[in-house]
């Protein structure tokens, strides 16, 4: 049956879905700023055919509105956002030890132990000297100095490292818990009616979460029956519960984000760094000590050590210190062979420490600079990543944008073509109405 | 592909973003005139500078220690020829005290000698005596009678002017005044001779004190390649200091013209990006619709 009612009828459906189709347009375009929102798309079939005649179509039916996004790309999106955030941590903190160690202007630890093994070389000239032997007692006090604050400050960037653990676990906490609740609505709703709005409030979230712990998403379509996991196995959120993450419990191998960055600050570099001055302190310790103490100092006496001998090499940057009596008495640096304790040899050969190959990395300047070749290496190979995860962002980020983004081009297009498609249909009724005028004008009133 | 409007913009931040980084780099460079301004810059490059740097430090400390040896051997020397003077005055009066016999006056003016030769052993430099071995701070001869007694040892005070190079400072009394020839015995018994007229006496202690001289000589000779060595190490160092300077400046420092050309660039670079920017944001589909 092909009536004119009928005709009317599809008009009304076509108009109806036409305004949809223009309402989903201008929802796209109050979104297009939102780098989270997918494009929405009315999703529209032929209403399928009349019994008669011929099998004329009933007009077009609307089925629902989706949202394009896709699952693959998302992924991807997110692993490469997990990898940018643990670079960014990662060179971010390496830089700021780095600074601790710059002595690019010959300042710094390598100026303070040249300055120290120098006082030698000048006490030598007059061992009777007791300016040069303040000297001496001075420049070990500068050294011992800035051993300190290097210990400290790398002492504090660890302290800041495990801080930033304890917030970076707080955060990913919070996100799961938001994603668990939000996981909830969108099961008890969605079994009515679809609910992207709140699916792409989820993936903001989870794109969130992902700066901090990469993730690994399990998502059915079927509303309600969702998992987040962390590469390593923690089980972050199943279902509509969120499971809590620990800090005790994470390691560097949960997966890149800035938690592993800081989990690896906090439990390789700095005690890398820390490892190697310490090193450094207790071999500078060690080595003037033994020549030191068997040197005689200008009363005659021998035996006396330098520093305070150290047991080990454990925190020995933050323990050096001057021995109790050189530190009280600077006639008491042994600056000589003879028990006369005027002759400048021993002076001579603890000055010759600067440039003696006896320590374990060959010269005392040798073994600094090797410190500071590693941290500036492990930094500047931190920065090449941050470059190299960038780009990788901005290529999926365009990729993402490419399919989920909303285009003004594109909406302005389409909402021309919906509103002429409206149009026509209002013009069709028109026509349809005329024809009723005219058919209802054949009945002859009695 | 599609592009999207947020892609647009999105991708003209990063590239405004990355254009502003490099300026940012280029001026630092400008700025500072080095290449490398923090170990991250180059770590190779960073262990080189430290290496030099050290290496500068070491070398105006020696520069600073060998320029003290050459000064305190300088002293030493002079000291040395004003004893080879009063050697040699000795020499003649005693000479002339055997054929003109006014045994006295000469004797007494030959203590008046030696007692100049004991001030001169007790010469010092910048405070301290340079006779007398290590015992730098107490004079190395003192005389009680007519015995001069010497109060120091045989160090020689080497200072370190290279990596494993020390070059001896001092010559100790007891290897000159009071060595094999005691130069104050020789004048006391010379003395004593002539006033005795000990002709015999004083042709040996004419002899003796002859000798004398060439201990003085055999020493300032010693002195003198003392100082030669100083002075080629002092050569060495300045000649190291001009290589270590221009390796440090090969390392450390930017080149200015291609470094002020790089920082041109990139400007050009960012206001291109901010004027193409600024005009693509302004098409649109709605520009043309009605």
């Amino acid at each position: 049956m092909s009536s004119l009612s009928a005709t009317l009828n599809t008009a009304v459906n076509s108009m109806m879905a036409n305004q949809l189709a223009l309402s989903v347009a201008s929802n796209n375009i109050a979104n297009s700023n939102d780098p989270d929102y997918a494009r929405q798309r009315l999703l529209m079939r032929p209403a399928g055919p009349s019994v008669w005649p011929f099998g004329i179509g009933m007009g077009v039916q609307v089925v629902g509105v989706d949202s394009i996004r896709d699952n693959l790309v998302e992924a991807r999106y997110r692993s490469a956002l997990s990898g940018q955030s643990d670079a960014q941590t990662m060179a971010g903190g390496l830089s700021d030890i780095e600074s601790i160690f710059n002595d690019s202007n010959n300042t710094g630890l390598l100026k303070n132990i040249n300055d120290f093994f120098h006082s030698f070389q000048d006490l030598s000239t007059d061992p009777a000297s007791a300016a040069l032997r303040t000297q001496v007692q001075v420049a070990a006090g500068s050294l011992i100095a800035t051993m300190h604050q290097r210990a400290q400050q790398l002492s504090d960037m660890k302290a800041a490292a495990d801080k930033a653990v304890t917030w970076n676990v707080c955060q990913i906490n919070n996100l799961t818990t938001q994603i668990a609740n939000l996981t909830q609505q969108i099961k008890a709703e969605e079994l009515g009616a679809n609910v992207n709005d709140l699916r792409d409030r989820r993936v903001a979230l989870v794109k969130q979460l992902s700066q901090y712990v990469e993730v690994n998403e399990l998502d059915s379509g079927n509303p309600g029956d969702y998992q987040l996991s962390t590469k390593d196995g923690h089980l972050l959120v199943m279902n509509d519960t969120a499971s809590t993450l620990n800090v005790s419990d994470v390691t560097t191998s949960i997966g890149a984000g800035s938690l592993r960055a800081a989990l690896d600050t906090r439990d390789n570099y700095i005690p890398k760094y820390t490892t190697a001055l310490d090193q450094l302190a207790y071999e500078i310790t060690q080595q003037v000590n033994a020549i030191h103490s068997t040197a005689y100092d200008k009363n005659g006496n021998t035996g006396i050590d330098f520093f305070t001998p150290l047991t080990g090499p454990n925190g020995a940057a933050s323990q050096i210190s001057l021995s109790a009596d050189v530190a009280g008495d600077v006639n008491k640096i042994a600056a000589s062979r003879a028990s006369t304790g005027t002759d400048g040899l021993a002076a001579i050969d603890l000055g010759n420490l600067l440039t003696a190959p006896v320590f374990s990395g060959g010269t005392v300047t040798n073994q600094y600079s090797s410190l500071v070749f590693n941290i500036g290496s492990d930094s500047s190979t931190a920065q090449a990543k941050v470059s190299e995860q960038d780009a990788l962002v901005s290529q999926v980020e365009n990729r993402r944008q490419s399919i989920s983004g909303v285009s003004i081009d594109e909406e302005t297009a389409q909402i021309s073509q919906f509103q002429r498609a409206y149009e026509a249909s209002a013009q069709l009724m028109q026509v349809v109405d005329e024809l009723l005028q005219v058919t209802l004008g054949m009945v002859v009133p009695q | 592909m599609r592009i999207t409007d947020g892609m647009k913009y999105t991708n003209l931040l990063r590239d405004i973003n990355r254009a502003r980084e490099r300026v940012q780099n280029a001026q630092e460079v400008v700025s500072s005139g080095k290449k490398v301004n923090r170990p991250s810059d180059d770590p190779a490059a960073e262990s080189d500078i430290l290496r030099l740097n050290s290496s500068l430090s070491q070398n105006e400390q020696f520069t600073r220690t060998a320029s003290f040896a050459q000064g305190k051997l300088q002293a030493t020397d002079v000291a040395l020829d004003t004893l080879e003077n009063l050697v040699e005055s000795a020499v003649s009066l005693a000479q002339r005290a055997s054929s003109d016999p006014k045994p006295n006056s000469s004797a007494t003016d030959l203590l008046g000698i030696r007692d100049q030769v004991m001030s001169n052993a007790n010469t010092s430099y910048e405070g301290r005596f340079i006779f007398g071995g290590s015992m730098t701070m107490q004079a190395p001869y003192t005389q009680s009678g007519t015995t001069i007694t010497y109060n120091g040892d045989s160090q020689t005070m080497p200072v370190q002017i290279g990596t494993g190079q020390t070059v001896s400072t001092q010559i100790p009394g007891n290897e000159i005044y009071t060595g094999p020839l005691n130069v104050f015995d020789i004048m006391q018994n010379l003395a004593t001779a002539i006033q005795n007229g000990d002709s015999q006496g004083m042709k040996d202690g004419i002899t003796a004190l002859q000798q004398f001289t060439d201990v003085i000589a055999v020493t300032r000779s010693k002195i003198g390649s003392y100082m030669n060595l100083v002075s080629n190490v002092q050569n060495n160092l300045s000649t190291e200091k001009l290589s270590n300077e221009a390796d440090l400046s090969n390392k450390q420092d930017a080149d200015m013209a291609a470094a002020i050309t790089e920082l041109t660039t990139s400007q050009n670079g960012l206001q291109a990006t901010l004027a193409t920017g600024a005009n693509i944001s302004q098409l649109s589909l709605l520009n043309y619709m009605r």
